[in-house]
């Protein structure tokens, strides 16, 4: 959505994608993402009334049709599906870690599929999650710091955490 | 003793789960446009960004969403 919406992070959320369409990380996202996406874009329309219906409809096109495109092995971004195991072990992260049920499937699709870092722009989850499961470690893309690091690691192919 | 030891808070299941096949997640969100009633040929990523950047960031929204349940 970073890459849409001109917003803190936007720059380093397109730079991630390019590093992954040349092969040097793999981006992984649920399948969750997408209905997250539209379910916000809606909100824009139904609830805030800052876009038009027209408007909705050309953004969700974008945003599946992005993912049309994502579809294909050669970017490096893959999606992960909303399986019994991800909803089961994910209510876990939402009493230990008292994050909500959403941001709990997120976090442990990372966490199960061996992601080095979860990236978010999202103070609750970085407070609450980091350096609570093993070694995945949580990163808020508008933090240049922490950013620049996760490049730094990128660069010189070295593990983040 | 010098060091901290971490125990885990929650064991990492030994199962795999396969990211969505290319040709699945395709299907997929084709599935989602027809439900949706969204003509794909509609998308238009500059057209996107302008609309976006008229409205509040959508990053933000799914946070407000996803914490206001």
């Amino acid at each position: 959505m970073k890459i849409f919406s001109q917003e803190p992070g936007s720059q380093e959320v397109t730079h991630l994608m390019e590093l992954a369409h040349e092969g040097r990380i793999q981006i992984l996202l649920s399948v969750w993402a997408i209905n997250e996406a539209i379910a916000a874009i809606d909100r824009k329309y139904n609830q805030r009334h800052e876009i038009t219906l027209e408007d909705r409809d050309t953004v969700i096109a974008t945003i599946l049709q992005q993912g049309l495109e994502w579809s294909d092995p050669k970017y490096n971004v893959y999606f992960v599906p909303l399986e019994k195991t991800i909803i089961n072990g994910s209510i876990t992260l939402v009493t230990k870690l008292h994050i909500s049920a959403d941001d709990a499937i997120q976090v442990y699709t990372s966490f199960i599929k061996h992601c080095e870092a979860f990236i978010c722009s999202d103070e609750h989850i970085k407070n609450n999650v980091d350096h609570k499961l093993e070694d995945m470690r949580i990163l808020d893309i508008t933090d240049s710091y922490e950013t620049n690091r996760l490049f730094k690691c990128i660069e010189q192919e070295r593990p983040f955490y | 003793m010098q060091g901290k030891f971490r125990v885990p808070l929650l064991e990492r299941p030994d199962v795999t789960i396969e990211n969505v096949d290319g040709k699945e997640l395709a299907r997929t969100l084709k599935e989602m446009a027809k439900n949706l009633n969204i003509d794909l040929s509609k998308a238009d990523k500059k057209k996107t960004v302008e609309i976006l950047r008229k409205s509040s960031p959508l990053a933000d929204e799914v946070v407000k969403m996803r914490n206001s349940g």
